[in-house]
């Protein structure tokens, strides 16, 4: 074979690779544009099918519209305070983690990846053994202080959701600020110091407006989870109110009012398309922050009687409230149960629930389920970030200029702003029979987002110079893109597919929403053993998952650990 | 002198500079293009290797008018200040990347690639990962990679500001020699007026 027939076989493989990128892009965006499309034209569908504007009477509508506004006004409310105590939570593990040295620093670290690898069913399950009225906190202050009734009630409530949204999501914070501090120029510092500032002014001053855009950055993202958040609140929300996802769920598969679903889904769209804007906005800020080679500033161990005792507190705090919730998950997976729902006190510890679980007929083809169809979704939404990302570049190229397009920028957060219920919904009304291929779909549709930015941010890293030298010495862009670019950004990418397969494997939204008939998979598993009150075994089944999600995500995340990177 | 090498009136404009530049260049010639810091050299630079595309002018390269050219047709070579090698392949597949790009076998191309390496003095690198490397080792490097396809143009962009200053003066009296013994046409982009001296038979000013 001479030379000129050799590159014309790799320009052959390469256009092989871009058919395959560009077929997974456009199932991603379908799968996403149409049901997403499919549930907010709902709103305007008359029951008998038949077109007519929204609402068929002025006071259907005014009783639709005033449901919808109380909800999401607590959806608002909720999400505003959740991200509140998770800044709170999450800032001081930002400062310990990114300026000060000491034992137990990286498994704080390593709980930044809690949010992405435990599933929320798990953190649901977590909370109720933990803080339940005969969960473990109570269980312990009862027989401390011989109380006859669990001191302990706030669970099942509008606090009981902002606690266990702030504490699952103070990681993203802690992930994000302690990035941009350890990187922060000490000069500043030193020259407010100089100038006679004490610590407190000089962190008012000088550090915390540094670190505002990732504060900000952080705050906007736990709000969206929060926004959007499902399993928890149907869980814990009270008769006091609800949230537009539970109510949408509601509408959607209990009263099947679809035009209210519809409704539902314009409501809580629209408001998080821009969030998802700002959120674009400051993601650019956030990159500028951290971007560039300065390393990152060396840690020292805390000085100080105070300090010490401040970095003690805290560190015991997150033991007990963050921390204790999810290891009482693995030590309750060894109880075994005298009664239905009872506390640990008065059990033995055994395998029995292992047992049970691994015995039950339907375990194995919920593992064989939940594996089945995370690969596919990691492989198609990995896929498809990799081809929006070189397409990015290609315009780029093609038309260069400062910044990109906001429309080019946000396209592939867009699936962010539409949460899972309201695309389960849409896929509900196009596929009403759901199946395996469908949950690929839907789930490839919300897990490229965050396929993307890990792409996007490893091929963000590349120098120009690099990228220069790869176009003069190939034969073409394609070429460049596949031979220096792709295997450049490979952390990147086997991050993506991770992450994607993470999302996928404990997502229980998606898979509840459609209606599946008799496929089961561990989230589902888990989410009926923990309705059926067989908490022991749901832990059991919770740790499983927990263990695959999380094998899975550190495995092939420990090489690609990104800096800047961020959804 | 034949004119090898003709910038005509190449210019780009940004909303707070602009840079506008001809000159000509013999085949073999060296030409420092010497300023300050933000004056646009390296502009010109990437212009004429096609990674920058001009407002206006013309370059045109032994006789082929290339300003339309996409890079990789060219045949122009670069040398960048941080070398700029890929840290994915070994020194050896850096080194034969372009070879393997005009359609080279991987063997054949590794064979050349080490005949590069040795004549610059790095005969037992060639399985070593760019990211072991020192400074000066990865300079040389990068000057093989550019080098081994036979480029009709070098450009140099600061290639030896990212060196300390004894190993600076050596790499400087070194690229001088290859440049004399290999008589390949180049371009420096420099701010030091004593490197300019040193690597080129004549300077230009940018302001």
């Amino acid at each position: 074979m001479n030379g000129i027939a050799r590159a014309r076989k790799r320009l052959c493989l390469e256009w092989t690779g871009v058919v395959i990128g560009a077929t997974a892009l456009c199932l991603s965006v379908l799968s996403f544009a149409v049901p997403a499309a499919r549930s907010v034209s709902a709103a305007f569908a008359a029951p008998a099918g038949t077109i007519a504007p929204v609402g068929n009477s002025v006071g259907d509508s005014a009783a639709m519209l005033l449901r919808i506004l109380a909800s999401l006004k607590f959806t608002v409310s909720q999400a505003l305070l959740s991200s509140a105590l998770a800044v709170a939570i999450g800032l001081p593990a930002g400062f310990f983690v990114a300026r000060r040295e000491f034992p137990g620093r990286r498994a704080l670290l390593a709980a930044s990846g809690v949010p992405l690898c435990v599933p929320p069913m798990i953190v649901t399950l977590a909370f109720v053994l933990f803080y339940g009225r005969q969960g473990t906190l109570n269980s312990f202050l009862m027989g401390a202080f011989g109380l006859k009734n669990p001191p302990i009630t706030f669970l099942y409530s509008f606090a009981g959701i902002v606690i266990a949204h702030g504490f699952y999501n103070f990681p993203v914070v802690l992930r994000t600020v302690s990035q941009v501090w350890e990187r922060l120029p000490r000069e500043e510092e030193e020259a407010a110091t100089l100038l006679g500032a004490g610590p407190f002014r000089v962190f008012r001053t000088v550090t915390l407006p540094r670190l505002s855009g990732a504060i900000l950055s952080s705050a906007v993202l736990v709000f969206l989870y929060c926004f959007f958040s499902f399993i928890i609140v149907m869980t814990f929300g009270g008769i006091g109110g609800t949230s537009l996802e539970v109510e949408l769920y509601r509408a959607a598969r209990s009263s099947l009012d679809f035009r209210m679903a519809g409704a539902i889904a314009i409501a809580e769209t629209v408001p998080a398309l821009l969030i998802v804007v700002l959120y674009s906005r400051l993601g650019r800020r956030l990159s500028a922050d951290t971007e560039g080679t300065r390393p990152p500033r060396p840690r020292r161990a805390p000085h100080g009687f105070t300090e010490r005792l401040a970095l003690a507190g805290y560190l015991a705090f997150i033991l007990a409230f963050f921390a204790g919730p999810l290891l009482s998950i693995l030590v309750r997976s060894f109880v075994v149960p005298s009664g239905a729902f009872t506390s640990i006190k008065g059990h033995s510890l055994g395998l029995g629930q292992w047992m049970l679980l691994l015995s039950r007929s339907n375990f194995v083809p919920a593992v064989v389920n939940t594996v089945r169809v995370a690969v596919p979704v990691a492989l198609i939404s990995t896929l498809a970030a990799v081809a929006y990302a070189l397409a990015e570049d290609a315009f780029r190229d093609a038309f260069p200029r400062e910044r990109s397009p906001l429309a080019l920028r946000v396209a592939p957060l867009a699936p962010l702003a539409v949460s899972s219920v309201a695309l389960g919904f849409g896929w509900g009304l196009l596929a009403p029979r759901g199946n395996a291929f469908v949950l690929v779909l839907a789930q490839s549709a919300m897990a490229w987002p965050f396929a993307w930015t890990q792409v996007r941010s490893s091929l963000d890293r590349i120098p120009q110079s690099v990228r220069d030298a790869a176009s003069l010495a190939s034969s073409s862009r394609l070429d460049a893109a596949f031979r220096v670019r792709l295997p450049l950004a490979s952390h990147g990418i086997v991050s993506a597919a991770a992450f994607s397969f993470a999302i996928s494997a404990g997502d229980a939204s998606l898979p509840l929403v459609l209606s599946m008939g008799k496929f089961e998979n561990l989230p589902l598993l888990l989410f009926r053993l923990a309705g059926s009150y067989r908490f022991s075994e749901a832990c059991a089944c919770a740790v499983v998952l927990a263990l695959i999600c999380g094998v899975v995500f550190f495995a092939m995340d420990s090489g690609g650990k990104a800096e800047g990177e961020h959804v | 002198m034949s004119e090898y090498l003709t910038v005509e009136g190449l210019a780009k404009r940004w909303p707070m500079q602009s840079v506008e530049i001809s000159f000509s260049l013999a085949e073999g010639g060296t030409l420092a293009l010497l300023g300050p810091s933000g004056c646009g050299k390296s502009s010109v630079l990437r212009m004429i290797a096609g990674l920058l595309s001009p407002d206006a002018g013309r370059i045109t390269l032994a006789g082929e008018d290339i300003t339309r050219l996409p890079p990789a047709r060219r045949r122009v070579g670069m040398v960048f200040q941080d070398h700029a090698l890929f840290d994915h392949l070994t020194v050896e597949d850096n080194v034969g990347y372009g070879l393997v790009s005009q359609g080279m076998r991987r063997g054949e191309a590794r064979e050349r690639a080490a005949e590069w390496l040795e004549r610059f003095g790095l005969g037992g690198f060639s399985k070593r990962r760019p990211l072991t490397l020192s400074g000066g080792e990865r300079q040389r490097v990068a000057l093989a990679r550019t080098l081994a396809v036979s480029p009709r143009l070098v450009l140099f962009d600061e290639p030896l500001s990212a060196l300390d200053a004894e190993l600076r003066r050596r790499m400087q009296d070194e690229l001088r020699a290859h440049q004399r013994s290999l008589g390949y046409t180049a371009i420096y982009v420099t701010h030091d007026v004593a490197e300019a001296e040193i690597l080129a038979d004549s300077v230009l000013r940018m302001a």
